[in-house]
């Protein structure tokens, strides 16, 4: 019992997990700073699960057909940003009912992706990059990172952040530059009176459906984003592995009541719990009272949803719809 | 409606003459030409031509439902008008250029700046957030506050507005939200200044330094043009009045040539009588808030220790603009919030649950201060909407089935005898006019005999008429017993129909007095805030 | 020049003609979809049309579920709850009458049928009660909790039995239960099941709709989807009335899932047919939100997942197919039906006022 317990507790020093905790964290933050970006214009982007999985896909697509590393992000910003541009018409400008059509919108981009990644590659095949995983290790041989990471007490999380994919960086910086954006610029100040005071851009002249949609649109390039690092981080493409990533990045967004900061915060206990559970797992042997802990973060973050709710839709309420 | 019919019947001078030219009249900014509207099945506009003068201020008169709002917000760019042209003059001098309609921002470009009627604030930002939102282009990757700053200082220095701009604007009084949205219009140096009714949220004396500030930006060569119900602001600060009624223009004209009786016959074609309120005697009391208390993290819904008494046959006014605590003080006496502290009695005893279906129950009307948004289902027919207080009376329902014959009677005799103007009885609420949708809740409240009647702003919309005909029919609830409990920002509503007139300030009620120990100004001081106290006012500002 | 603007009464007809206009979108897709696919133009509408006509029973047998799905989200729909999590509730309504069925309570053989539906029924009844206090009291977002919830049960059972993971399955996928079936079903039951079934639908549909229209509570009903802060002035109890319409919901829901499971030969595994949750609400809004409508809805919707399958099995078109087209039904109809709430108006310019 206690070598368990010592066992439980012996896989936070382990430098694996930290990695895996990272690896999960990344692709969940970009795509959640893309669900912040819509809830501060008061849209609930009920439609991230499915622009998620379009991101990935699009990113494997672009892999398999030999496109750079630098394009393949692109292009699975670019799927996303389309189909927030449709999102957002939908929304906006022809008012329906958002959180069913966002459910219609995952729904109906899910069955897209299954239906072309099942007429692209053989049916029963799981998906993976031809390339193998993408080899981020080089960054461990950089002659600045290799200094940091033999200090003596930088731990294992330190080693983990340093030695990360570029991605995680991207990610980080993708997050600053949206609190930036979001608190400190014009564009940021009507982006979030229009989501509680439309009628106060209204009356200065600017278009609050316009600033709907183009928030929308680049919301929903950072969910693509987000599925796409999840992709390229795992070197592997498996519609199991995307379920439910997406939902998790918006529950985590209304957690942190779409500030930034929080979510970091947010999505890296997330991702340490859920770090943690497959590592239990390996650790224990696959037992079978272990075969629910995948839903171990869901239902703590479900939790928290509902503790904090009556704050939360207090200072930012929603439309009924 | 038939403009040459009612202008028979008023037995005076003709109207459509323009003021006599004693001096040159200065250049025109802004010419309009047959603005046309349509509503429904009539109109809102009807071919109306107007012609503004920089720095002239003219005053758009009209009754609720004449169309003067509809005007501005088409010169503001709100709505596209269906028919009409709308020309500016060029600074440079040359020829006028059409201003393309139904564009906010083409509007502001050009020069037009509108103080709107709700004011269309963001409450949570502050006052200088809201006045710079939306002016700096997109594309930059900084807010230059302090140009913004600088900017908004040289402007409340040169009209001389003084208010504090750094807190949240929902943290602020009426008057000083209405200086933050005015300084929002002149932070894009119009040329023409609309404002909607905008002495409706001020107090009297907010009111006339508004007055005296339109003055000044009159002299700078802004052309102001003001609508209002009221014929004494009109008189009390136009250069040119300019009439509308039922959606035409009917009157152009100079104030020194008109007075107070004669601006009333083109409102209306026909005299308003005030209704009077007979001395009788007071029964026993129906409503009484003793010591009540609401909490809440908006500070201006909070109620402070608020004790009032409402006895059968009387009416009691309370004072009072927006954000002092009126909201609350409703959602109280209708059972939607239950108060933190004190006690709420009914018939002298505290009931066990304070729920709006106890209300009607018991057969008490109430009408909610925004009856578009809070009164009226859009969805559902006005039939059903006339109904639904009373569903489970025995006259609609038999076994829990509709009686759909009774309902459909009991609607056309009430379009009928409230004068509710909706195509059909199976129309949606929703596409009802404010003014109808007021007089379906009226209706709705005066029809069932109540011995309590909770009026919050009960004419809010109302053309003069009707407002007249909902006075007269409160004093004949009045003389029949029934207890009114009236909650008004209209000083002079307060002062016709009250008996007694409570302030309420910063949630805490004063003690009602009788309504003879007030007079215009000393309501409007306290519904300010001021005590009882005259004060000087210099300039045009409270707190900075 | 052209103005939107609000009708003042959407003619039935209207109506009618906006949902034929959905569908057929819907069909134009299907058709394109599964051309697309790989299926021969000449076999797209032999396929289309035997689905349609072929097999009445087949039909009615799909039918049955999406219409009590449809019916119970057009009930919440229209009372303002947003329940997108009629997935997951099956799910857990299944999952609980086979908890019943297996053995663990004593009860004689003709009773544990009834039983076990019955407490899938009434448990899935008390789920949607306590989501809609939450709502009520903690102010808790009813769409994004039934969403989390419907993964949280596909999860779940997808993790119990050893499949893969799918939070928006494919509609007309086949999920296997972990908790095989003791109760035996005789055959006159199951042919029983597939007669009463389709009635207790069609016959709840029509009272639904006799009770909206024609009831008092029909009326506080409507006020309170239309306009709940209106209708608590009114004296509407609008909390009640929630949390009933909820409760009678979350009934219908939780007896298709015990039904589906319950209805497989006793002894072999149960398998749910997944999809029919988020179908349903396909129904819902292809039906304009009137019980009524949710008669032929449903077997439209039905016809439709039909011929998929059997593309499916035919050609090897994949399921997903099915999401596509039901996510399009659901787009074009809100389209549709928001649409006609509104008209046009010409002002000619050489029109005299």
């Amino acid at each position: 019992m206690m070598s368990g317990l010592s066992g439980a507790l012996g896989i936070l020093a382990d430098a694996a997990f930290w990695v895996a905790a990272i690896d999960i964290a990344t692709p969940l933050l970009i795509a959640a700073l893309g669900a912040i970006l819509c809830g501060q214009t008061g849209m609930l982007a009920l439609g991230i699960e499915g622009i998620f999985t379009a991101g990935a896909l699009a990113a494997l697509l672009s892999v398999h057909f030999g496109k750079g590393l630098w394009t393949v992000p692109l292009v699975a910003a670019a799927v996303g940003a389309l189909i927030g541009l449709i999102s957002g018409t939908l929304t906006s400008p022809l008012q329906l009912p958002q959180r069913t059509t966002g459910l219609a919108v995952a729904l109906l981009t899910t069955g897209l992706c299954q239906l072309v990644f099942g007429l692209q590659f053989a049916a029963d095949a799981p998906g993976t990059l031809p390339s193998g995983p993408i080899d981020f290790s080089w960054i461990a041989h950089l002659p600045a990172v290799a200094t940091l990471t033999g200090l003596p007490y930088v731990g294992e999380f330190g080693r983990a952040v340093v030695g990360a994919p570029p991605l995680l960086y991207a990610a980080l910086l993708l997050a600053l530059l949206a609190s930036y954006v979001i608190n400190r610029t014009p564009l940021g100040l009507a982006l979030r009176v229009s989501g509680e005071n439309p009628s106060a851009v209204t009356a200065q002249g600017r278009s609050v459906h316009g600033l709907r949609i183009g928030a929308s649109a680049v919301g929903s390039a950072l969910m693509g984003l987000g599925g796409s690092a999840l992709v390229l981080t795992s070197g592997a493409f498996s519609f199991s592995q995307l379920s439910g990533r997406g939902f998790a990045a918006l529950m985590l967004a209304i957690i942190a009541g779409w500030r930034v900061g929080r979510t970091l915060l947010a999505v890296l206990a997330f991702a340490m719990v859920d770090a943690y559970q497959i590592h239990l797992q390996h650790r224990l042997g696959d037992p079978v009272a272990l075969t629910l802990s995948p839903l171990l973060p869901y239902a703590i973050a479900f939790v928290i949803l509902i503790a904090t709710s009556r704050s939360t839709m207090r200072r930012f309420p929603l439309s009924a719809d | 409606m038939n403009i040459q019919a009612i202008e028979r019947t008023v037995d005076f001078s003709p109207a459509l003459d323009h003021s006599a030219a004693e001096e040159p009249a200065s250049p025109s900014v802004l010419t309009a030409s047959g603005l046309t509207r349509s509503i429904g099945n009539g109109y809102a506009n009807q071919g109306i031509d107007l012609e503004i003068r920089e720095g002239e201020i003219l005053v758009l008169l009209g009754d609720n439902g004449s169309g003067k709002s509809t005007l501005i917000d088409s010169l503001a760019g709100y709505v596209a008008p269906d028919r009409g042209t709308i020309l500016m003059s060029d600074p440079k001098g040359r020829t006028p250029k059409r201003l393309k309609p139904g564009s906010v921002r083409r509007a502001i470009a050009r020069g037009v700046g509108i103080v709107p009627r709700d004011l269309a604030l963001a409450d949570k930002l502050t006052g200088f957030d809201n006045i710079v939102l939306g002016t700096e282009s997109f594309w930059r990757p900084a807010r230059n506050r302090s140009a913004g700053r600088k900017t908004i200082d040289e402007i409340k220095d040169q009209f001389d507005i003084r208010v504090d701009l750094t807190v949240p604007t929902c943290r602020l009084s009426a008057g000083d939200r209405f200086r933050v949205a005015l300084l929002r219009a002149l932070y894009r140096t119009p040329r023409v200044l609309l404002l909607d009714e905008p002495t409706t949220i001020l107090t009297p004396q907010d009111g006339a330094s508004l007055i005296r500030a339109l003055n000044i930006l009159a002299e700078t060569g802004i052309a102001v043009v003001m609508a209002t119900r009221e014929p004494e602001e009109a008189l009390a600060v136009a250069d040119r009045i300019v009439v509308l009624r039922a959606g035409a223009k009917i009157a152009d004209v100079s104030p020194a040539e008109q007075n107070h009786e004669t601006l009333r016959g083109f409102l209306t074609g026909q005299p308003i009588t005030k209704p009077t309120l007979a001395y009788h005697a007071t029964g026993e009391t129906i409503l009484e808030l003793v010591k009540v208390d609401v909490a809440s993290h908006d500070k201006r819904s909070c109620l402070r220790e608020i004790s009032l008494e409402v006895r059968a046959g009387e009416i009691i006014g309370i004072a009072g603009t927006s954000g002092n605590g009126q909201e609350t003080l409703a959602a109280v006496i209708s059972g939607l919030v239950a108060p933190a502290g004190g006690k709420v009695k009914l018939f002298g005893r505290i009931p066990r649950q304070m729920t709006p279906a106890l209300f009607v129950r018991v057969g008490i009307g109430r009408v909610p201060p925004d009856c578009r948004q809070q009164g009226v289902v859009g969805d559902m027919s006005v039939a059903e909407n006339l109904v639904l207080e009373d569903i489970r009376t025995s006259d609609f329902e038999h076994n829990g089935f509709l009686k759909t014959r009774a309902i459909r009677e009991h609607a056309t005799r009430m379009l009928a005898g409230y004068g509710i103007g909706a195509p059909s009885i199976d129309a949606s609420a929703a596409v009802l006019g404010d003014g109808d949708i007021q007089k379906l809740v009226l209706a709705r409240v005066f029809d069932r005999n109540p011995c309590f009647i909770l009026a919050d702003h009960p004419t809010r919309g109302l053309d003069l008429r009707t407002y007249g005909e909902v006075h007269r029919r409160l004093a004949t609830e009045r003389a029949r017993g029934t207890a009114i409990l009236l909650i008004s920002e209209d000083v002079d509503e307060l002062l016709t129909l009250s008996d007694w007139i409570g302030v309420l300030y910063d949630g805490r009620l004063t003690m009602p007095q009788p309504t003879r120990a007030f007079d215009r100004r000393s309501l409007g001081f306290m519904m300010g805030g001021h005590g009882s106290l005259a004060q000087d006012w210099t300039g045009w500002g409270g707190a900075e | 020049m052209i103005r939107v603007e609000r009708r003042a009464h959407v003619p039935m007809t209207l109506g009618i003609a906006a949902s034929i206009v959905a569908a057929s979108v819907a069909l134009i897709v299907t058709a394109l979809l599964l051309g697309l696919a790989g299926t021969p133009t000449s076999a797209i509408g032999r396929l289309m049309l035997s689905a349609a006509f072929g097999s009445p029973a087949t039909i009615v047998a799909l039918a049955t579920p999406l219409m009590l799905i449809g019916l119970a989200s057009v009930l919440t729909f229209r009372v303002g709850l947003i329940n997108l999590g009629a997935e997951g509730q099956i799910v857990a309504a299944a999952l609980t009458a086979l908890a019943v069925s297996s053995g663990v309570l004593q009860v004689p053989p003709l009773a544990i049928v009834p039983l076990a539906i019955a407490a899938g029924a009434v448990s899935n009844a008390l789920a949607l009660a306590l989501i809609v206090v939450l709502k009520l009291r903690l102010r808790v977002d009813e769409a994004v909790v039934t969403i989390l919830l419907n993964i949280a049960m596909l999860f779940a059972v997808q993790l119990l039995t050893g499949g893969t993971l799918a939070s928006l399955p494919p509609i007309g996928a086949v999920q296997p239960l972990p908790i095989a079936n003791a109760a035996d079903l005789p055959g006159w039951g199951q042919d029983l099941h597939g007669v009463l079934a389709p009635l207790i639908a069609v016959i709840a549909c029509l009272m639904s709709f006799a009770l909206l229209r024609f009831t008092i509570w029909g009326l506080e009903i409507r006020a309170t989807g239309g306009n709940t802060v209106a209708a608590r002035f009114a004296g509407v109890r609008v909390n009640s009335i929630k949390l009933k319409v909820a409760m009678f919901s979350g009934l219908l829901i939780g007896l298709v899932g015990a039904g589906q499971a319950i209805s497989t030969a006793g002894g072999a595994t149960p398998n749910l047919v997944l999809g029919l949750g988020y179908a349903g609400i396909a129904v819902a809004f292809l039906a304009a939100r009137d019980p009524l409508g949710v008669i032929p809805a449903a077997l439209f919707v039905s016809v439709l997942l039909t011929a998929i399958g059997a593309a499916n099995r035919e050609t090897g078109v994949p399921l997903a197919l099915g999401n596509v087209v039901v996510a399009t039904l659901l787009i074009a109809a809100l389209m549709a039906h928001g649409s006609i709430r509104y008209r046009l108006r010409f002002r000619s310019w050489s029109e005299a006022p």
